[in-house]
């Protein structure tokens, strides 16, 4: 079969924009069933994007130990934890939460969340600085009056002034910022309360400056790391038991990021095959939608496909000419269902706390797709016109 | 330059086939005007359909310039119907969503070897000359029935075709355009273009060479003589 060259792509489109109504409604199931494949596939690539910058700013081997009441945790176990398991523990912090209203000046944002940190918290969590420095292990034992502010925090403080070096008032105390950090692109993922969200309104002080001085201050939250994946299943073990032995001291939550965003996205996988199935089925009615336009096609244009064959036509020509027909609405279908998808996954995005990823790999798909329908669903109905008998649709002139 | 054979065409039916003629015979040299004539339901489009090579005889041989085209595989048919034949029809018959110019050049699309380029600047050339030159952008229904047919024999002649068949193409014309028509057709065979019409009208006959009359499955000369 001879290639059918431009010509023939510029008439289809010539056709279809003399039968616009006919080809829309025949092309509303591939706009939907690539809409949803292209759906799927930015679900998918968001919850990895989302296991990757979570893991990225976490690393896979975190735990995190949640205090259900006050005292449960403190600063005498964040020690313990670290000297019961040094061969597998990388690192670890402990974390004190408060709210209080914030102001400066004549700004008074309102109420902030104030984190109490150690110096390894900003490593641990994969903070970046904008400016300034961040809370260091001097500033721990000295509880000095210093703060790093949220990016946010920081604009809505000091809307036109150079943050670093300011006074911010948190209740009744105050302390100076010596870090302000860079705005937070990559969005974590919202675990269950577990205080790794958004850096950008919080306020962090050091923790002794917060809650008090001593070995044995009260923390709300204590992350582990343990050296990788791999050593997390013996730590993880290790770790319970040692919640398991002070329990009399109040409930801990035991808390494995990796485990929560495995579960969540087990869901949605869930979602993703139902929306597969259901994006299969309408890719099938999408296409049968064409074949039925393209068939009613080859009947009202006997007589043209006549002139053509009188012209010089060959079948194969006129086979060339009924698939890209088809092809050419399934394609312009298949271009409204990636952005009608792309949409959707933003709005899922927007009012779920799903992770959606629209990618040209998913555009690309979504194309393939649909000229794929186009050629499948376009060849039956071209057949079908290559053998109407020239003499015949002639004399029906 | 047109020659055939105990030519026969039968339209098959499980009960009744349709035996339209059996065995005609008719030499056609360049250039010459032929007008078909005949009672209706004889047989005229069918003669003209197997002269078109649009379809296959069913018993008989088909010389056109030399080649004997009856025995062509499928594609060469299309061939020879791009290259050598030129059709304009009663309701001259076109693409409804292409523009004028478009239509005019489609012989030379289904030509292959020309770039659609100069398809497009030879249709405009083709449709100035019959006074179309105004209206190459315009949908083909928007024209009168006298301008589709100029248009119409503008496409015929695209490939510079050595056959030109009519049928009954002035069927729906008034006198005036139907005067210009054969004019015209009479210029093409003065040029050295074979011309057949099928015609029910006996001054459209007029301007022919020769006028031969189908009719109880025989071809015979308007003189009286078996063609
Ligand atoms: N596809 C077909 N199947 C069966 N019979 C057919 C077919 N096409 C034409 N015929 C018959 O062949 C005969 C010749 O038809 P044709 O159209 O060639 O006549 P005609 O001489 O052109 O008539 P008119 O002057 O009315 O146009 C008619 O009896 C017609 O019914
Ligand atoms: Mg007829």
């Amino acid at each position: 079969m001879r290639l059918p060259e431009l010509q023939v792509w510029v008439w289809a489109w010539k056709l279809w924009r003399t039968r616009a109504t006919q080809a829309l409604l025949s092309v509303l199931g591939v706009v939907s069933g690539v809409g949803g494949l292209v759906l799927v596939l930015a679900v998918g690539a968001g919850a990895q994007q989302e296991m990757r910058s979570a893991l990225g700013a976490l690393g896979s081997g975190t735990v995190i130990l949640q205090a259900d009441n006050h005292g449960a945790l403190d600063a005498a176990r964040l020690a313990r934890i670290g000297a019961l398991l040094p061969e597998l523990v990388e690192q670890s912090t402990g974390v004190a939460y408060r709210q209080a209203e914030v102001g400066a000046g004549e700004s008074h944002p309102g109420r902030a969340r104030l984190v109490g940190v150690d110096s390894q918290y900003a490593s641990m969590f994969s903070l970046r600085l904008h400016s300034g420095r961040f809370v260091t292990p001097y500033d721990v034992v000295h509880r000095s009056p210093v703060c790093v502010v949220g990016a946010r925090l920081g604009r809505a403080l000091f809307p036109r002034r150079q943050v670093l070096g300011q006074v911010v008032q948190y209740g009744a105390s105050w302390c100076r910022v010596v870090g302000v950090l860079a705005d937070n692109r990559t969005r974590l993922p919202d675990l269950e309360g577990v205080g790794v969200s958004a850096s950008d309104y919080l306020l962090y002080l050091p923790v002794t400056t917060i809650v008090g001085s001593g070995s044995a201050y009260a923390l709300d939250e204590i992350t582990v790391r343990f050296s990788d994946e791999a050593h997390l299943g013996a730590g993880l073990d290790s770790l319970r038991r040692i919640v398991e032995r002070q329990r009399a001291e109040g409930e801990i939550r035991v808390v494995v990021p990796v485990e929560v965003l495995r579960q969540k996205h087990r869901l949605q996988q869930v979602f993703q095959y139902l929306l597969l199935g259901a994006t299969f089925v309408l890719l099938v009615v999408g296409g049968t939608g064409i074949m039925n336009n393209m068939m009613l096609n080859v009947l009202s244009r006997r007589a043209e496909i006549g002139l053509r064959r009188a012209l010089g036509a060959t079948r194969a020509d006129i086979i060339a000419q009924f698939v890209s027909e088809a092809m050419v609405i399934a394609v312009a279908g298949g271009l409204a269902g990636i952005i009608l998808g792309a949409l959707s996954a933003m709005l899922l995005g927007w009012v779920s706390d799903w992770q959606t990823q629209f990618s040209l790999a998913a555009g690309a798909a979504g194309f393939a797709v649909s000229l794929l329908v186009g050629i499948v669903f376009g060849s039956y109905p071209a057949l079908q016109a290559a053998a109407v008998s020239p003499v015949r649709s002639l004399h029906e002139l | 330059m047109l020659r055939i054979e105990g030519l026969g065409k039968r339209y098959p039916h499980p009960e009744r086939p349709v035996e339209v003629f059996s065995d005609l015979a008719l030499d056609v040299p360049r250039g010459q005007f032929v007008s078909l004539m005949g009672p209706s339901g004889e047989g005229k489009s069918t003669l003209l359909h197997l002269l078109g090579c649009l379809d296959r005889p069913s018993a008989g041989r088909y010389w056109l310039e030399g080649i004997e085209v009856s025995g062509l595989p499928e594609e060469a048919l299309a061939a020879v119907r791009n290259r050598k034949i030129g059709f304009v029809f009663q309701s001259s018959h076109f693409v409804d969503y292409l523009d004028l110019r478009e239509n005019v050049a489609l012989p030379g699309f289904y030509g292959r070897d020309s770039d659609m380029r100069a398809c497009y600047a030879r249709a405009g050339q083709l449709l100035e000359d019959v006074g179309l030159g105004h209206r190459l952008h315009h949908r083909p229904a928007a024209l009168s029935g006298g301008e589709r047919q100029r248009a119409a024999v503008a496409r015929a002649l695209f490939n510079r075709p050595c056959l030109v068949l009519a049928d009954e193409p002035t069927g729906n014309l008034d006198t005036e355009n139907s005067r210009l028509l054969l004019t015209r057709l009479r210029e093409l065979a003065d040029s050295g273009i074979t011309v057949v019409m099928v015609t029910h009208d006996e001054q459209a006959a007029g301007f022919a060479d020769r006028v031969i009359d189908l009719a109880a499955g025989e071809l015979r000369e308007r003189n009286g003589a078996l063609a």
